[in-house]
Order: C-alpha cells, then sequence, then structure tokens
C-alpha cells in the first residue's frame, strides 16, 4: 500500500517536471531564445524520464502510472530529440567572395524560379530545415 | 520565418530580397504562406535538389515524417547565404544546432559590415 503512494507520488512528479520543462523550453524555442547550452533542460528531461520509471518500480496504480509514463515518455522522447540536434559539419558549396550557384526551383505556384534572375539585386538565400 | 520579418524595414531600406527554400510541396507552401503571411520568394526543394549543389544536406535526422511519426531522414543543414548585387556570397551562416535559430540580430550585423 505505502508502495502505491509512493509510486503515486513519483508518477505525478514525473509529470509535474516533464509539463513545467517543457513550456518553459517551448516558449524559449518560440521567442527564439532557446541558448546552445541547454543542460537545465536536459537533466529536467532526464529527471523526468527517472521519476516516471521509479514510479514503476516502487509499484503505482493507474493513478500514478498514467502520468508516471506520460513523464517518462516526454522526458526520454526530448532527449532522443536532443541528441538528433547537432547538425552535419560540412563545407557549403559555395565560399565567401565567390559567386552565388545559380538554380532553377518550383516556386509555390509550381513556376520555375530562377535564381540569376535576381542579378542586380543583393538577396539572402535561405535553406529551412524542415516545413513552413 | 516570424522572426525574419521583424528585419523586413531594414531588408527594404536596402534593397534586399528573401528567397528561401524548404523541403515543402508548392501546394504546403501555399497552405503555409497564407497561415504565415511571410513576403519572401518561397521554393520548394522537396528532393533536396538544390540541398545537394549547395552541399547541404544532414543526412541522418530524427524528424517528424509522414503523419507526424519521427523518421531518420536526409534534411537541409539550416543556412543562410548573403548575396550583393554583383552575385557575390558576402556572409554565410550556417546553424550547428537546429534547436538554436540563427538570430536576426546576425543578419542585421552581417548586412551593416556588407555595406
Amino acid at each position: 500500500m505505502a508502495g502505491t503512494l509512493n509510486g503515486s507520488v513519483l508518477g505525478v512528479a514525473a509529470l509535474a517536471v516533464a509539463l513545467a520543462n517543457g513550456a518553459w523550453f517551448f516558449s524559449r524555442m518560440q521567442r527564439v531564445a532557446l541558448p546552445q547550452n541547454r543542460i537545465a533542460h536536459e537533466l529536467a528531461w532526464a529527471l523526468a524520464l527517472a521519476l516516471g520509471v521509479a514510479a514503476f518500480v516502487s509499484g503505482t496504480g493507474w493513478l500514478g502510472g498514467v502520468p508516471a509514463a506520460l513523464g517518462a515518455f516526454v522526458g526520454g522522447f526530448m532527449l532522443l530529440m536532443r541528441l538528433g540536434s547537432p547538425q552535419a559539419k560540412q563545407a557549403p558549396a559555395v565560399r565567401l567572395g565567390a559567386p552565388i550557384l545559380d538554380f532553377v526551383a518550383p516556386d509555390e505556384n509550381g513556376a520555375p524560379f530562377r535564381l540569376a534572375s535576381l542579378a542586380g539585386k543583393p538577396f539572402l538565400l535561405k535553406f529551412f530545415r524542415g516545413h513552413w | 520565418m516570424r522572426r525574419w520579418e521583424e528585419l523586413r524595414p531594414e531588408l527594404d531600406a536596402r534593397g534586399v530580397e528573401i528567397v528561401a527554400l524548404c523541403i515543402d510541396t508548392p501546394e504546403q507552401i501555399r497552405a503555409g504562406r497564407a497561415k504565415h503571411g511571410a513576403k519572401a520568394t518561397l521554393l520548394s526543394d522537396p528532393e533536396l535538389v538544390v540541398t545537394d549543389l549547395y552541399n547541404l544536406r544532414n543526412p541522418v535526422n530524427f524528424a517528424p515524417g509522414k503523419h507526424g511519426v519521427p523518421t531518420l531522414r536526409g534534411l537541409p543543414i539550416p543556412t543562410t547565404i548573403l548575396v550583393d548585387a554583383g552575385g557575390t556570397v558576402r556572409w554565410i551562416d550556417q546553424s550547428t544546432d537546429y534547436q538554436v535559430r540563427s538570430d536576426p540580430e546576425r543578419v542585421r550585423a552581417a548586412l551593416s559590415a556588407a555595406d
């Protein structure tokens, strides 16, 4: 009985840590204010994962089990995403002081857009990692 | 993209256009523009053809794929290149970590330096 109670407390704590850390993390990401060093976030994700696992180890009913599973999943998932966030280091095919490479790509209407059509104008060329 | 629109007055004053490539199809870009209202020229590169031309493919990413299920796939390394009116590369900014985005402040500094 005591074990189940402790497990429930641990499970709720796991979810609370995951939610609080998530709210902080995503609000910083939204403001483009996420620092290079995110050790506090990483420790909190690990804590949520550990608390969730500890809840199951000490035994818990569904009351603690549901938040324990959620907290552990979010913590583990976010740690996994963090492992994959550093980008490969490789030299781009263009260099400072060298001419830009021309290309043709479809615009939002599917019409071909040639980069060289911007000749005579300065521009920023951006490669996005994902979707809009 | 929202943060980039903050630079719009300065970009306009200098006559700097924005050309952005993403992995969406033209249909998805149209839908995205309706949502974000960005004014840049948005180009579609779902097969990473232009990304490969510029050698910017990060081969292994753990990212949402079809139906939002995280999958391993190749994606562009987030990169910004400033090109002057003569077609010469003046500044290259590359992300070392995609969770940390390139700050518009750094673009502002590069624009001033390129004057």
